[in-house]
């Protein structure tokens, strides 16, 4: 997994994710997904 | 452009005898992150954690969606000590409208505001599915005592 860091210059440059970044990542996508519901007759 | 850096602790004011009076100064960082399609895209502001005598506290996280990220799901900004962490911020949608956002705090990040752990201080915005516009600037205000 990738990451696109801004750096103080402005200039942008793909890395690498750490694992704890990639985990944190996961996390907030997991996070944002919209709640489903189910309905019961 | 010429700069003038001074010790990480700023007081100004007026001393009184028992040592009152006085005011930190407040100083920013921004940055502004581009959306680099479905990549998460952080930036790192670096406090000076670990000064000696000093301890660093956020004020306040200021969040100016220039343009909306049009994520086909989501796009969530978020302020950690390490890419998409939540330490100090979470759950800011910057998908919704080009505004002016502040995140809403949880008694957790406020409590970690107030005495930072880490040097970095990392903000991201994590697209879920295709983006292909957003900009927007984050400013992180901090004193230092």
């Amino acid at each position: 997994m990738k990451i696109a860091e801004v750096l103080p210059s402005g200039k942008t440059v793909l890395r690498d994710a750490t694992p704890e970044e990639e985990k944190n990542i996961k996390a907030v996508i997991a996070a944002a997904k919209p709640v489903k519901r189910v309905f019961e007759e | 452009m010429p700069e003038t850096l001074f010790p990480p602790a700023i007081k100004s004011g007026i001393p009184s005898a028992d040592g009152s009076g006085k005011g930190s100064v407040v100083l920013a960082q921004s940055a502004t992150l581009t959306q680099n399609s479905t990549t998460a895209v952080s930036a790192t502001f670096k406090v000076p954690f670990g000064y000696p005598n000093t301890r660093v506290k956020i004020i306040d996280i200021i969040v100016d969606v220039e343009v909306v990220f049009n994520s086909a799901s989501s796009a969530t900004l978020t302020v950690g000590t390490a890419a998409a962490g939540t330490q100090y911020a979470s759950g800011v949608d910057v998908k919704a409208a080009a505004a002016r956002l502040r995140p809403t705090f949880t008694a957790a990040q406020l409590t970690a505001m107030k005495s930072l752990t880490s040097e970095n201080v990392v903000a991201t915005i994590t697209p879920s599915g295709a983006t292909s516009t957003g900009t927007v600037t984050v400013t992180v205000l901090y004193e230092v005592g």
